[in-house]
């Protein structure tokens, strides 16, 4: 007993030994875990304040969890080492030669020994093993070394803490603080005082330069001010009492945003202190001083800093309608109008189509202006809209600030809805196309069909019924096509009615047959019938697929004329623009450049489309693929495009004139193939048509001829007047000369940039004539030199009347316009007097023509009657000409009509014995019938005239060229803004005149 | 013309400047000489003269330019601009800058060729890498051929290795001498014998290919001719010889007139507006329009075959050396006809009125539209080329019908609309020709055949007549028959992978030789 007693004493001692150990270790590491994290957790939590609530969960959570870990192991260490058997196989670990016999012993003396196990062997086993166990030392079996890391671990916690108190009390502090969800004293614990303690606040606002305001001083404020974003402001004031240190603290508590320390300077008075700050929100601020003894004191009412916000810009757009039909290549008119306080750096045009946002930059004249406004003409030929689709647009402003980023303004929202009428045109020719190949089918199964075959007949009838159904809805379609010819129209009304007839014979024949094979009778006859008809039907067919086959292709070629009109006028925009680029340099010119050559291209790739028409043949030859590759050169226009591109105007413009000849050339052979194509397989029509234009065309001729004979009469009065003048002309001359030299030195004088486009065009009229006018001076020719001046005149009306009108709605082109036209206006009146004073010196037509000359104006003048009254006959004939394509006839009538007007006109100069005015007109006559014959026949070419013109009247803003404001109204509104208004107030009022005006 | 430039420029230099010592007036009389002979196509005599000159002035320009010119003659395009790098573009009078300018884009427009020579040895074809490759082996063959038949006609074999140059494109011609790519288009010129070489565009540059092999062996006639007259042969005389001889490497002297020449002649001779001799020169690609020059060169034929047909080959031989010698031509032609040359225009105007030539419609305008530089472009017009050209409307409707027919697939119906115009109209060619083609659709062989036969016979450069053909005798089994109808089309359409397999398989029935390289060419091809 005393044996097992001493083993168990020893096991004891070295149990408890061992937990205390482990409670040491754990406390070790669970310190040293503690002391780390509520190191880092503050520190985390000074750094990133607004993540301390977080970081006190995860503090609070892992504390918790170590201290449950803690506990646990100690308790788990307690129930190990408190086992004997627990303690027997670590001291057995530890001393391998006791280890079974200490391990046997607690178990035996634990009672789990054999019944029949010797006691006495029991005895001296324990016995031997209490001797040997009495010579162990605990303390050596569990040696307190196995501390030293965890106290290792936590001396480094230590060394950390000590560290971070050390080195960053103030975050750990602020740390700390934060976890604990606590706050800091108010002002950094200053007192506050009731009064002031600073004296008068003096402010100097320094707004952003993108405002363009200047400096503003607020001298003796209570500290107050209202301020932009961006502004600096310089606050200067005086300490009461003496301090030491000072600052600007903000917000009710002072942490609303880092004080911003003030300089302090010692002056007689007081201390000036001075600060600078940037403002960026609303806010309050209270000047924090402290005294040499260290008293913080802080004001206890705070200034308030208030915040002018940059308004968005506002823009309005204007455009023809609210919702608008247009077809998708129109060009519609655009104007805007922006405002915005500070400045409008970007207009752009914003439409929606199928989901996808596009923007279009608008054309801003001066950035950065408080006001924009400019018209837009939008090319929807440029966008591709497809027809039906429903187009919301609207413009996006946006201004200049450049510290919160540029602020947006938006226009209300209009609609476009797509409509084209040439696409459904084109819809219908598809159509037609697909009629084509059934009728084509149809033949191709009847040509080689044996008679006796009942089935395929059935099926064949089948099919023919299904075409009488088709023509029906493709002739109906027709009829609401306003661009198709009616003539069309007929031919499928009969083509219908014929195949209809057909089918219901042949379904006769073939039930009758069919009964009579049935029948078991003989249907020889029917039979024979049926190929009679069968034959009767393949004629028709053969016939209807060629009439379709030439309708179609007649129709495309008319598209591909139009086309060709399309791209004669972009062609001769694009020579304009380029003569420009060439003049100018000008980048915008430029763009307009590669506008113009896209929609050109894309004009070229529309004709190219339709020009490769319907399959007509197999190509049997073989055809070398690398020689058709090597076909597609670069084109005509890309070289063009390239020549501008490098800058190469010059080479640019020569190009252009190449392709514009080609261009020429291709649209020439196609007017003729199409007058061939008519000739050949429209006759009657073409027959009609033929007549009225060579009818036409002689008339143009025999005006011409007159036109011609009065020249001549006109030269001879030109020179019997000069000589009649040549006494006298001298002093004219001289006079004259001067007089032209005013006028030219005028017009020099208008500065170029105040002109507008259309002026600056007019007045390069108006100088070709007056170097005309300089040369028939110089030759002593008066009568011409009238006419020069006459016209020179009338160029500068127009000119003036351009800019006044432009000056009057109150956009001038720029503020060198009113300059322009006050110089031209000076010039306009220069040219009218030196008109009056060449028509003065001209001797009347009267007193200069002979008897001779006389006479052969009055046979013109008959002559010039009989020309009137064939034109009237004219007229009459091509109004009531029916083989004419639809309304062509009435169309050529009602010009026919407007050249007879022409006529008159002559007819009355004549009659005034006034060759040079009866030239003139003749001349005019003649050029109107001329015009007349081309137009007719591009009318010619189709139902589809007009397209043209169509597309180039862009759809206009109604009203906006017509309006003025009453001139007492302008006139006023002038006078008032003459008017000074009180300072600070000016820019309102310019704003609020701004808004007046428009 | 710019040879005899430097010639006569050479020659006022030599009468100018004041005569210098016996050894550097030696050297000028040389380098007169060296010039004459380049110009003359006396390359050898040349050669041996320019060394000369090398060896005594060797920093002359003038010596610097020969050898550039020789160089350049020679095929060494970089080296003639090397030789003649540092000299001023006018040096030379001129002649240093139009060198330069010709030998560097030549150089360009050649610049990364292969070259092959052929099996003889006698030509070195150089020809750019890739799609023609198919056409080495044929124009070698064509031109062992042609060597043969003519050194036997003209008496002369070249026995320096010819320089032949198969171009990509038309510009490349332009690029390789001095006509203008408007030039060669208006005129059809798409070959040429120059600078001591042959120059050739490759029939793939073309849209429906033109009788290269013909044009080949015409432009190794004037390399002949140039060779033995020592260039002295007018151009008119060269065009007409040239022309008589370019089929001899298949067949003997035939004087007959193709119905197109014979079209033109027909007309020109009743209108009155023939071609004069004077005309013709310096060179037919000069003429105004391809018109022209087929009317030219038709005349130049049959006063060739007149000349043949009474003088026979010995007279043309004589002809040749009389004009070497300096005799004019029109003296040694009237001189080997034992007449005056009036007398002779007179009796060849009337040989010509007496062989009863006869104006066919449509004749010409196929003759004009042979060689295609462009395909037409406007509506329908690349798929019914020729169905307007149909002369009866009742013809032409059924043509037409035909045409939208067999386009969508409907064979037979379209044969019924063929033969509905054929009927209108027995002898229309194109129509024929289309409804031969659609049999062969439908698989009647037989009738195709016989439709294309006689359209071979009008036109035996008809290459779509003779695919047919070919494809049609294939098909029934007859492999000669079929062999000699595809050696028609490849003399057009070498590049129609239809010919080169057709060929290839009938070749392999023949147990022919030449089958390898058609299975390779169609191997390619395909």
């Amino acid at each position: 007993v005393e044996s097992i007693r001493a083993i168990d004493t020893f096991l004891a001692r070295v149990g408890r030994r061992l937990w205390r150990r482990q409670i040491a270790a754990v406390s070790l590491w669970t310190a040293g875990v503690l002391a780390a994290g509520a190191v880092l957790i503050p520190m985390l939590a000074a750094r990133f304040p607004g993540l301390a609530g977080q970081l006190g969960g995860i503090a609070l959570l892992g504390a918790t969890t170590i201290v449950i870990g803690a506990m646990w192991a100690v308790l788990a260490a307690r129930r190990r080492w408190s086992r004997p058997s627990s303690v027997a196989r670590f001291v057995g670990a530890r001393e391998q030669s006791l280890a079974s016999d200490l391990l046997t012993s607690v178990e035996l003396a634990a009672g789990q020994a054999h019944p029949e196990f010797s006691r006495d062997l029991l005895v001296a086993h324990h016995g031997v093993l209490a001797a040997r166990v009495s010579s162990l030392d605990p303390r050596q079996l569990a040696p307190a070394n196995a501390l030293l890391r965890p106290l290792a671990a936590a001396g480094v916690a230590a060394a950390l803490v000590a560290t971070a108190a050390l080195a960053a009390p103030e975050a750990l502090r602020r740390g700390l603080q934060a976890l604990a969800g606590g706050t800091e004293a108010a002002f950094d614990g200053a007192a506050l005082r009731g009064g002031p303690v600073v004296g008068d606040v003096e402010i100097e606002l320094e707004p952003p330069a993108y405002t363009g305001r200047p400096k503003v001083i607020l001298p003796a404020a209570a500290g107050d001010f209202r301020a932009m974003p961006g502004t600096v402001a310089t606050i200067r004031t005086r300490a009461l009492d003496r301090v030491v240190r000072a600052r600007l603290v903000f917000g009710d508590d002072g942490k609303a945003a880092d004080p911003i320390p003030l300089s302090i300077e010692d002056k007689p008075g007081g201390a000036e202190l001075r600060g600078q700050m940037l403002v960026s929100e609303a806010i309050t601020y209270r000047f924090l001083v402290e005294s040499p003894g260290g008293a913080r004191q802080v004001e206890a009412d705070g200034h308030a800093i208030e915040i002018e916000a940059d308004r968005a810009p506002q823009v309005e757009l204007h455009t023809p309608a609210d919702e608008l039909d247009v077809s998708n290549r129109k060009r519609v008119e655009l104007a805007y109008i922006a405002t915005d306080d500070f400045g409008v750096t970007k207009v752009e045009l914003v439409w929606t189509l199928g989901g996808e946002t596009h923007r279009l930059p608008l054309p801003l004249t001066e950035p950065g202006r408080r006001s924009a406004q400019s018209k837009y003409l939008w090319d929807l030929s440029e966008i591709e809209l497809p027809g039906g689709s429903q187009v919301p647009y609207h413009v996006e402003v946006s201004d200049n600030d450049d510290i919160g980023g540029p602020n947006v303004g938006r226009s209300r929202t209009y609609t476009l809805r797509v409509f084209s009428p040439r696409e459904r045109h084109d819809q219908l020719i598809a159509r037609q196309r697909e009629l084509f190949e059934k009728v084509i089918a149809l033949l191709g199964g009847r040509l080689p069909a044996a008679a006796e075959d009942l089935e395929l007949h059935r099926q064949l009838n089948r099919a023919t019924a299904q075409l009488v159904v088709d023509i029906g809805t493709v002739a109906s379609a027709l009829g609401e096509d306003k661009l198709a010819d009616p003539e069309l129209g007929k031919v499928l009304a009969a083509l219908r009615e014929r195949h209809d007839r057909f089918s219901r014979r042949e379904r006769k024949l073939l039930d009758r047959i069919a009964a009579r094979r049935r029948g078991g009778t003989s249907s020889e006859r029917l039979e024979r019938e049926l190929v009679a008809l069968d034959r009767e039907q393949i004629t028709a067919l053969e016939d209807d697929t060629l009439a379709l086959a030439d309708w179609i292709d007649r129709q495309d070629m008319e598209g591909m004329l139009h086309i060709a009109d399309e791209i004669k006028n972009h062609k001769e925009r694009l020579a304009k623009l380029l003569a420009e680029h060439r003049r100018t340099g000008s980048p915008e010119v430029a763009a307009e450049i590669e506008r113009e050559l896209k929609a050109l291209e894309r004009l070229l790739a529309e004709q190219a489309e339709r020009g490769r028409g319907m399959r007509e043949d197999v190509l049997d030859q073989f055809v070398n693929a690398d020689a058709l590759a090597a076909q597609r050169e670069v084109s005509c226009l890309a070289e063009v495009r390239a020549l501008t591109q490098r800058g190469d105007a010059v080479a640019a413009a020569e190009k252009m004139e190449k392709c514009a000849a080609e261009l020429d050339q291709s649209a020439e052979a196609l007017e003729q193939a199409l007058a061939r194509m008519r000739g050949e397989r429209f006759s009657e029509e073409q027959k009609e048509l033929e007549e009225l234009l060579g009818e036409m065309a002689g008339l143009a001729h025999d005006e011409d001829e007159l036109a011609g004979a009065i020249d001549q009469i006109y030269r001879d009065y030109a020179e019997k007047a000069s000589q009649e003048l040549r006494a006298q002309l001298d002093e004219s001359r001289r006079n004259l000369d001067k007089m032209l030299e005013a006028v030219r030195k005028r017009i020099a004088e208008a500065p170029e940039a105040g002109l507008t486009p259309f002026a600056t065009e007019e007045l390069e009229g108006v100088k070709a004539r007056l170097d005309d006018l300089g040369e028939m001076l110089a030759d002593g020719d008066l009568a011409e030199a009238l006419a020069m001046s006459r016209q020179a005149e009338a160029g500068l009306e127009g000119a003036v009347a351009e800019l006044a009108a432009d000056v009057d709605d109150g956009e001038p082109w720029n503020d060198k316009t009113p300059r322009a036209l006050a110089e031209l206006e000076a010039a306009g009146k220069l040219a009218a007097r030196m008109t009056d004073a060449l028509r003065k010196a001209t001797p009347s037509p009267d007193a200069v023509l002979g008897p001779a000359e006389r006479r052969k104006l009055e046979r013109l003048t008959r002559r010039q009657e009989r020309l009137r009254q064939r034109a009237s006959a004219l007229a009459k004939r091509a109004g009531g000409a029916s083989k004419l394509p639809r309304m062509m006839g009435e169309a050529v009538a009602g010009k026919l009509e407007g050249a007879g007007k022409k006529m008159s006109g002559v007819e009355g100069r004549l009659r005034a014995r006034d060759p040079a005015g009866a030239r003139h007109a003749a001349h005019e006559a003649a050029d109107t019938l001329r015009e007349m014959v081309r137009e007719t026949q591009r009318q010619a070419r189709g139902a589809m005239a007009g397209r043209v013109g169509h597309r180039d009247e862009p759809v206009r803003i109604p009203g906006a060229e017509e309006y003025r404001a009453p001139r007492e109204l302008r006139e006023d509104i002038l006078e008032a803004m003459k008017k000074q208004g009180p300072a600070g107030y000016r820019e309102m009022i310019e704003r609020y005149y701004e808004e007046l005006i428009k | 013309v710019r040879r005899l430039a430097l010639t006569v420029a050479i020659a006022v230099v030599a009468s100018v400047v004041p005569a210098p010592g016996p050894a550097v007036a030696g050297s000028r009389g040389d380098t007169i000489r060296a010039a004459r002979m380049l110009a003359a196509w006396r390359y050898d005599e040349a050669r041996e003269l320019i060394e000369k000159l090398q060896t005594e002035r060797p920093k002359a320009a003038e010596t610097r330019y020969l050898r550039g010119e020789l160089a350049f003659i020679s095929g060494e395009y970089e080296r003639a601009l090397e030789l003649i790098d540092g000299l001023e573009d006018d040096a030379v009078f001129g002649n240093v800058g139009s060198l330069r300018k010709l030998a560097a884009s030549t150089a360009r427009a050649t610049r990364g060729f292969e070259s092959a020579v052929s099996a003889r040895g006698h030509f070195v074809i150089h020809y750019p890498p890739g799609a023609d490759e198919v056409i080495v082996g044929l124009t070698a063959e064509v031109l062992e051929k042609a060597y043969d038949a003519i050194g036997d006609d003209l008496a002369y074999r070249p026995s320096e290795k010819v320089r032949v140059e198969i171009l990509s494109a038309p510009s490349d011609l332009a690029m390789v001498s001095t006509l203008t790519e408007k030039e060669i288009e208006t005129t059809g010129t798409i070959a040429l014998c120059k600078y001591g070489k042959l120059m050739i565009v490759s029939p793939r540059a073309t849209v429906y290919g033109y009788p290269w092999m013909d044009t080949l062996v015409h432009e190794y006639v004037h390399y002949v001719v140039s060779r033995k007259s020592h260039d002295k042969v007018p151009v008119w005389l060269h065009e007409g010889i040239a022309k008589f001889e370019q089929s001899r490497w298949r067949k003997g002297p035939d004087a007959a007139l193709s119905a197109t020449d014979e079209s033109l002649l027909a007309s020109a001779l009743k209108s009155g507006r023939l071609i004069s001799f004077d005309e013709m020169h310096p060179s037919m690609a000069k003429l105004p329009s391809a018109r022209a020059a087929a009317l030219a060169f038709a005349e130049v034929f049959t006063l060739v075959g007149f000349i043949h047909k009474n003088a026979g080959y010995a007279g043309l031989q004589k002809a040749i050396d009389l004009q070497r010698s300096g005799k004019s031509a029109r003296r040694a032609v009237a001189e080997v006809m034992q007449t005056r040359w009036s007398k002779l225009e007179k009796a060849w105007r009337r040989h010509l009125a007496r062989s009863g030539l006869k104006s066919r419609a449509g004749a010409e305008s196929r003759a004009r539209a042979r060689i295609h530089f462009r395909r037409s472009s406007g509506a329908g017009a690349a798929d019914n080329v020729g169905v307007d050209a149909v002369g009866s409307a009742r013809a032409r409707k059924h043509a037409r019908l035909a045409g939208l027919l067999r386009a969508r697939g409907m064979s037979a119906a379209a044969a019924i609309e063929y033969e509905k115009a054929l009927a209108a109209d027995g002898e229309d060619a194109f129509v024929a020709a289309k409804l031969s083609r659609t049999y062969l659709e439908l698989e009647r062989y037989a009738e195709a055949a016989k439709l294309a036969t006689p359209l071979i016979e009008l036109d035996e450069n008809d290459a779509s007549a003779a695919t047919t053909l070919g494809l049609a005798h294939l098909a029934t089994g007859e492999h000669e028959a079929a062999a000699r109808a595809f050696e028609l089309a490849l003399r057009v359409s070498p590049f129609d992978p239809a010919v080169r397999c057709g060929l290839a398989e009938a070749y392999g029935s023949t147990g022919d030789g030449r089958s390898k390289r058609e299975r390779e060419a169609c191997g390619k091809l395909r």
